[in-house]
């Protein structure tokens, strides 16, 4: 197991060292070194093809890196498959679900595929109401779902994981104002029970509300970081715009 | 296990909350019953057809013995009274109608030439036969696979198209989330499987025996087959549609092209005679000794019965010996022939087991008919029993038509009984072959999806992974 070491003296959840993906001619994402620890809310910023989605893959695993690594608590995700996948969450853009069962179906169904089986229904609903969902929306099938209400029924799968991590992708692309703004409180929430979160989103406003540091990357580079206590609305968004007009 | 059961219940509900599988489900449940009843109904109406046949036998007999006067020669009668020759069906022909669909295992024969009462039936209605029955083997071996397609073409290529397939990644190996689908389905089209089974079981009076487990044995090894062959081309990297031609096309080739190719290949090695031609051999033999002297027709009769050599028959009288002999002479100018034939269609019914092999729902099919005895073997079998039965008869008979003995001096209680074909092959041999073609085939069709799915994944499927 190769593990680094943070300063509290345990690695950081989520950690990318010199990671890089290249498909083909295209270099997805270059040498990219990234450390987040618990409670952390680290929001990547950038255009599409920056190598924010892929940066989210290779933690997830879902494709290998061309080099580098991608460590999860320390472990790499390319030869702790398992172990990595159980500390993580994941709710990516577009929260796809099984049509025919409902939101508490669709939780039932992931809990007891994730190994929690012995949670009871009512504890489900519980934990999707906490997400946001209205408690008579629960037994309805998901093809009558908008899609924030998806979404919701997303984090309730993520909160009923208990990760360690969760891994978002641009989470509230489509979403009206207001579940956006509940959506940020519900990850205020996991950040304040010690969850590390690592969100792609091209939202600044939201990114300065929920994070509380911001990458911005260009390129499959991550070209500057910056802490968001440090800085104003305005002057993220004219930080990200000097970096684009580079 | 809590949540293995929780996870195959929801799997099992969103299966089932699909209208097409809904649909699919009831229409198959009320076919399999519908086939499972007629099939119940087949096996009732054998056994009262051999009970109508010994009645209608009686009813006849009292008829022609209370119509004709005592003194009538016993050969008279004879010539009008049909003896019963019902072969009682399995119970398992309740499941597999096999050729019986399309050959009568209860013949009504008379002492007259047998060759063409063999085959009678066979011109009753072709029409109707042509239009064919609709048996539960039918249903689980062209049917059944159909809708295990439609279950698991899709298996893991949906969770990748619906969007589904990254998140159920982080929760679950793709093997065990293969299998919890596979055991989902299972349950269903066992359930599908079983509720008609049962039915026709019970229905039919099917006993708990070696047949019965045999049976059953392969009805779940073929569909565990289709399994197998589903998830071999299933869990690999291809497309819905991709996944869904390949399988309809592989039903295609195995149910109906392969079957008829082999059939048709058999017809060609294996030609036979129509049966109507035995029957005008034997016609003709019959008629021809009307040109010829009593004495000649009745040569070739001493011949195969020399007991009777001694006694001659006289040349311008009739006897009822001497008519019998006829009609025994055209037996004779068929019994080459009829040989051949019946030596052509074991060939047959041995070539297409061999070869079947290579094509499993075949095997299975000719298996199930093979121990539910409605084979051609066992056609064969029913038909070399009926004639024993008429040659026992004519044994008993002849003495009475050389004495001219009147009817009122027969012993008609005593006249031999009709000895069914025995069943001779153990259930074993029957179903072993094609379990074991189900077996090796199965396990081909996983080895193969499992070489597709280590081979590694394409530039383009890394990218749609990356973009999903």
């Amino acid at each position: 197991m190769q593990t680094a070491e943070s300063g509290a003296g345990r690695p950081p959840l989520l950690e990318a060292r010199g990671l890089s993906k290249r498909y083909g001619a295209t270099q997805a994402l270059d040498a990219l070194d990234l450390a987040i620890e618990p409670g952390e809310v680290y929001c990547l910023l950038g255009p599409n093809g920056a190598g924010k989605t892929t940066t989210i893959n290779l933690f997830l695993g879902f494709v290998p890196p061309s080099a580098g690594q991608a460590l999860v608590s320390g472990m790499d995700v390319s030869t702790h498959d398992r172990e990595t996948k159980h500390r993580l969450a994941y709710i990516p853009e577009q929260v796809m679900l099984y049509r025919n069962l409902s939101g508490l179906e669709n939780l039932e169904y992931f809990a007891a595929l994730g190994g929690k089986g012995s949670l009871g229904r009512e504890r489900l609903a519980d934990i999707l109401v906490e997400a946001g969902l209205e408690r008579d929306a629960v037994d309805r099938r998901v093809s009558e779902y908008s899609k924030g209400m998806r979404q919701k029924v997303g984090i309730a799968i993520a909160m009923a994981k208990e990760a360690d991590a969760l891994l978002l992708d641009e989470p509230t692309s489509g979403l009206d104002p207001k579940a956006s703004n509940e959506f940020s409180a519900l990850i205020e929430r996991l950040r304040h029970g010690g969850v590390a979160v690592l969100m792609a989103t091209h939202d600044l406003f939201r990114a300065k509300e929920t994070g509380t540091r911001v990458g911005i990357m260009r390129y499959g580079s991550l070209v500057t970081e910056l802490g968001t206590d440090e800085i104003g609305h305005a002057d993220l968004e004219r930080v990200y715009l000097e970096h684009m007009h580079d | 296990m809590k949540a293995r059961l929780r996870l195959l219940r929801l799997d099992i509900l969103r299966l089932t909350r699909s209208t097409g599988v809904a649909v699919a489900v009831v229409l198959l449940l009320a076919i399999g019953v519908y086939a499972a009843w007629r099939g119940g109904r087949n096996v009732e109406a054998a056994a009262s057809s051999a009970i109508a046949a010994e009645t209608a036998y009686r009813d006849q007999l009292a008829y022609l013995l209370s119509t004709y006067p005592p003194t009538t020669e016993a050969g008279e009668v004879l010539y009008y009274l049909a003896f019963p020759a019902p072969q009682p069906s399995l119970p398992l022909a309740g499941l597999a109608r096999g050729r019986t669909e399309v050959e009568t295992a209860s013949l009504r024969i008379r002492l007259l030439a047998l060759e063409g009462q063999l085959y009678e039936h066979e011109t009753v209605n072709p029409r109707l036969a042509a239009a064919g029955d609709l048996d539960l083997a039918f249903l689980l071996i062209a049917l059944l696979p159909l809708f295990i397609i439609a279950l698991t073409y899709d298996l893991v290529s949906s969770e990748r198209e619906g969007g589904t397939w990254n998140l159920v990644r982080l929760f679950a190996r793709p093997r065990r989330l293969l299998s919890l689908k596979l055991a989902s389905r299972a349950c269903l089209v066992g359930a599908l499987v079983a509720v008609p089974v049962a039915v026709a079981a019970s229905l039919a009076g099917v006993p708990l025996d070696g047949r019965a487990g045999w049976a059953i044995a392969l009805i779940a090894l073929h569909t565990a087959f289709w399994f197998a062959l589903c998830l071999g081309v299933a869990s690999g990297r291809r497309s819905s549609t991709a996944n869904a031609m390949i399988l309809v096309g592989t039903w295609v080739g195995l149910t109906l092209l392969a079957p008829a190719a082999l059939s048709l290949a058999n017809a060609i090695l294996h030609p036979v005679p129509e049966a109507l031609e035995l029957t005008v051999r034997q016609r003709q033999g019959y008629h021809e000794a009307w040109d010829l002297t009593k004495d000649e027709t009745m040569q070739g009769f001493y011949e195969d019965y020399p007991e009777w050599s001694g006694r001659k028959v006289p040349e311008d009288v009739f006897t009822w010996a001497w008519y019998y002999a006829m009609n025994h002479r055209g037996d004779r100018a068929a019994r080459e022939a009829s040989g051949a034939y019946r030596g052509v269609l074991r060939e047959r019914e041995r070539w297409a087991r061999r070869w079947s092999l290579l094509v499993p729902p075949l095997a299975a099919q000719l298996a199930l008919d093979r121990l539910a005895a409605t084979d051609l073997e066992a056609q064969l079998a029913y038909q070399d029993a009926v004639r024993r039965h008429h040659e026992r008869l004519k044994t008993y008979f002849y003495p009475h038509f050389f004495a001219a003995t009147p009817i009122d001096a027969v012993d008609w209680e005593g006249v031999p009984v009709f000895e069914p074909a025995a069943t001779e092959e153990s259930a074993t041999r029957a179903g072993f072959p094609a379990a074991t073609a189900l077996v090796l085939a199965s396990i081909l069709a996983l080895a193969a999806g499992s070489v597709r799915r280590a081979s590694p994944p394409t530039l383009r499927e890394s990218v749609g992974a990356a973009k999903s």
